[in-house]
């Protein structure tokens, strides 16, 4: 086995270490079942699970000891080691059931003016869409500004349109004002990693508020907070970091926390943003719980940095394979751009649509080959009708 | 299958009392008394629970995208028969403070409106009508003053004066909107809710029944009561796990009311808004179908008659222990809980004016808990009746609050 040619021991596609398809047995899949696909609902270990019916039962020896005196340390303990992930203050943090939610909250909770004017991509989610149509239905003269994106843009490309965007409305002087940004650290379909830092740093130049919508991110790329300084993040725990389903953490700066409530309002109603958001009412938590032993998990094999570097180098490999084998190329990205994919990979499909298989640590590149013969053989039926 | 006369009851318990507790998951040495407040679940309900989990597990792209809207659909038509109400008209959410936050933030709201609540409604209700007040222009909340015990007809009475009172004062403004409680929290009251409702309606206001505590403690007849709004916890007293609650939204206000977080499917109707709420552990939901199937071997008559006559006695008992009385005179205003005085002799104690000391307290030294509250200047326990309890258990606890209750009374004693 060839030594690896990086300057660290990370994992790579051709040295896998503790990953590939050894991985397999961590997880809970069935025989035969290869998940390509874990960007929609993410997937997690048996440790995690284990960990999550652990607590489950814990609340249910004695409820009232849980919900009334354990729970609230034991989700600021969720907090602090999320926090220290992406770097930021564990009072900054707020757990949410997903990104939805989180969106919803900030959205529901600033009070839009007359005149205000929300700016999105038009690769934005579709969740994320309708909430900010919602906005505008609901109050007046608050309208949506669509930046068009068209794949593939290299980085300063992405940058140019927002700006232009801005910079028309500006001419406008009709007295509307872009108050918020949403925008996509890694968008859905297709899958991009956006120039998330200088995003926010243009757009928080022309007094917008930038709110991003990092669904993919955590446990997909680096996130630091500190240097990023959004108005707003959201992210989902349940996607990459392999917590759970439900468990997601919204971050608001302690500038804009007098502003935030949650989507349902709870007894600790101005109380503070902290407590406003300890307690989401009487539900099952230990989904939220499940985040630390995801983390811990990620931790024991190598931490952020080893997960990271293997399924990006299998992402930008496997693309490459699936697209030979279907004889077309990665929608993205552009040569010199294998940065703008994170552990996703969009290939044109010979026919009009796109699909993208995603990465994780439980695949190998024989897995992309066979996706790409299974995808080959669906187009040429497709083709031959 | 039974007649009444076979329907169990503490003297006669059936299959319930301390033999039901292998159902549950009680550790040896612990008695639930506050059902109340978080509910609890079977084992064969977990099963059924971890059945969905692991099934969203083996393949979450076919479950989420081909299985999940129709088992959340099957589980929305059992408690459209349990209730008398189309499946059409109900919705799943997590928990009642998400279904009231999911009505009041829907309802546009207009200067001048006013939202009418009673005194004795749940915190988090207030919080979100006093939310709603703070974000719109002059919204205001009446609250009827309520102090229990009460007969029926003096609820009706005090709800229908509050109204009249208002109307009396012909300032342009109109009760749009009444939060009633069917069940209030603490104290633990059954309302008359049906003579609450056709008066409200009569003046043309909208009411919104907060029916928390409701399905699996009383019948409920949606059809016959014809609420604007309806919302309930199925982990109250259904047996459900945790995070599973039933909005109801007769077709006329459909269009109004949009999930608490708005989806995809926004503006694609009532049914598919509500279906899915992001990705998210939806076990929870679907673990109502094993609650309805564990209590089908009983009979909702045969649980309903052994945990209200439970109530009932288990109050007497503790009542005569503590030298006391409970709250309400009347049987019909008791469904599986009770509200018992505590005879603290000064009310302003610094250990009784917050629950810490008593939460740690009872948990710590007795391994059991019943929450406690002041009303109509009184110190009050609300204890839950539940099929695994027997009139024993209340004898005990009210030894254990005679106890602490002494031993706060003798600090008084300087």
């Amino acid at each position: 086995m060839p030594l690896p040619t990086t300057t660290t021991d990370l994992p790579t596609v051709t040295n896998p270490g503790p990953f590939g398809h050894q991985q397999r047995k961590n997880f809970l899949f069935p025989e035969n079942f290869t998940q390509y696909n874990h960007g929609s609902y993410g997937a997690f270990p048996k440790v995690v699970q284990d960990d999550k019916i652990a607590w489950h039962q814990h609340a249910e020896r004695d409820i009232d000891r849980w919900m009334r005196r354990e729970l609230r340390p034991a989700l600021a303990d969720i907090r602090a080691r999320v926090a220290e992930v992406i770097h930021c203050d564990k009072d900054e943090l707020a757990l949410v059931t997903n990104t939805t939610v989180g969106v919803n909250t900030v959205l529901r909770s600033l009070d839009f003016q007359p005149g205000d004017r929300i700016l999105q991509f038009s690769t934005g989610y579709m969740s994320v869409d309708k909430t900010v149509r919602y906005i505008c239905d609901t109050i007046p003269d608050v309208q949506l500004i669509e930046v068009p994106i068209t794949f593939p843009l290299t980085d300063q490309e992405i940058l140019d349109k927002v700006e232009n965007t801005v910079k028309t409305h500006q001419q406008l002087k009709d007295g509307s004002r872009i108050r918020l940004a949403m925008v996509d650290w890694i968008s859905s379909v297709p899958s991009i990693v956006h120039p998330i830092k200088q995003l926010v740093e243009l757009l928080q130049g022309y007094g917008i508020l930038v709110y991003v919508d990092g669904a993919h991110s955590i446990g997909q790329v680096h996130v630091d907070l500190a240097d990023l300084h959004p108005d707003f993040y959201i992210t989902n725990c349940h996607k990459w970091l392999f917590s759970v389903r439900g468990s997601a953490v919204l971050y608001v700066p302690k500038h804009h926390q007098h502003l935030i409530h949650p989507t349902a309002i709870t007894a600790d109603y101005k109380t503070g943003f902290v407590n406003e958001f300890a307690w989401m009412g009487t539900q099952d938590y230990s989904s939220l719980m499940s985040i630390r032993s995801a983390i811990d998990f990620r931790k024991q094999h190598g931490g952020e940095d080893a997960i990271i570097s293997y399924t990006h180098s299998l992402a930008v490999a496997g693309g490459k394979a699936v697209a030979e084998i279907l004889g077309t190329e990665g929608v993205t990205p552009l040569k010199g751009h294998d940065h703008q994919i994170g552990n996703m990979v969009n290939i044109r499909l010979p026919i009009k649509n796109l699909n993208n298989p995603k990465v994780n640590i439980y695949l190998e590149l024989e897995d992309f080959v066979r996706i790409g013969n299974v995808w080959k053989k669906v187009i040429d039926e497709l083709n031959a009708e | 299958m039974t007649t009444s006369s076979t329907l169990p009851t503490p003297s006669n318990p059936g299959p319930f009392g301390h033999k039901q507790r292998k159902n549950f998951f009680f550790p040896e040495g612990k008695t639930e008394f506050n059902h109340g407040s978080y509910g609890t679940f079977t084992r064969s309900v977990k099963e059924n629970m971890m059945k969905w989990h692991d099934r969203a597990e083996q393949n979450p792209d076919r479950w989420v995208r081909l299985e999940l809207k129709p088992a959340l659909r099957k589980v929305r038509s059992q408690l459209a028969e349990f209730m008398n109400c189309d499946t059409d008209e109900l919705a799943l959410v997590q928990n009642t403070t998400t279904g009231v936050n999911t009505v009041l933030r829907s309802l546009k709201f207009l200067p001048g409106d006013r939202i009418l609540q009673l005194s004795t409604g749940y915190i988090s209700i207030v919080k979100t009508a006093q939310y709603i007040h703070d974000t719109h222009e002059n919204v205001e909340i009446v609250e009827v003053p309520v102090v229990m015990p009460m007969s029926d007809q003096e609820i009706v009475f005090s709800v229908e004066k509050a109204v009249q009172d208002h109307i009396a004062k012909k300032d342009g403004s109109r009760i749009r909107l009444a939060i009633i409680d069917w069940i209030s929290s603490m104290p633990a009251i059954v309302h008359p809710v049906k003579p609450l409702i056709d008066m409200l309606q009569s003046y043309g206001i909208q009411v919104l029944i907060d029916g928390a505590h409701v399905i699996g403690q009383l019948p409920i007849d949606l059809k016959f009561l014809n609420a604007d709004f309806f919302i309930t916890n199925c982990h109250k007293w259904l047996y459900s796990v945790r995070g599973s609650a039933v909005l109801y939204v007769p077709k006329r206000y459909q269009n109004m009311i949009h999930p608490t977080a708005i989806q995809g499917n926004y503006q694609g109707g009532f049914e598919l808004e509500f279906s899915w709420k992001g990705t998210m552990d939806y076990s929870t939901m679907l673990s109502i179908e094993g609650a309805l199937e564990f209590r089908k071997q009983y009979g909702e008559k045969a649980i309903m008659n052994y945990n209200h006559k439970l109530a009932v006695q288990g109050g007497k008992i503790m009542a005569e222990i503590l030298g006391t009385n409970v709250l309400s005179p009347y049987e019909h205003q008791v469904g599986y809980m009770f509200n018992v005085r505590l005879p603290i002799k000064n009310i302003n104690h610094p250990k009784i004016q917050t629950e810490d000391y008593l939460v740690r307290h009872l948990l710590d030294k007795y391994n059991l808990f019943s929450p406690s509250f002041m009303h109509g200047g009184c110190f009050w326990t609300r204890v839950s009746s539940q099929i695994y309890l027997e009139l024993d258990d209340f004898v005990h606890l009210g030894n254990v609050w005679k106890e602490v209750i002494d031993e706060l009374n003798a600090e008084t004693e300087y």
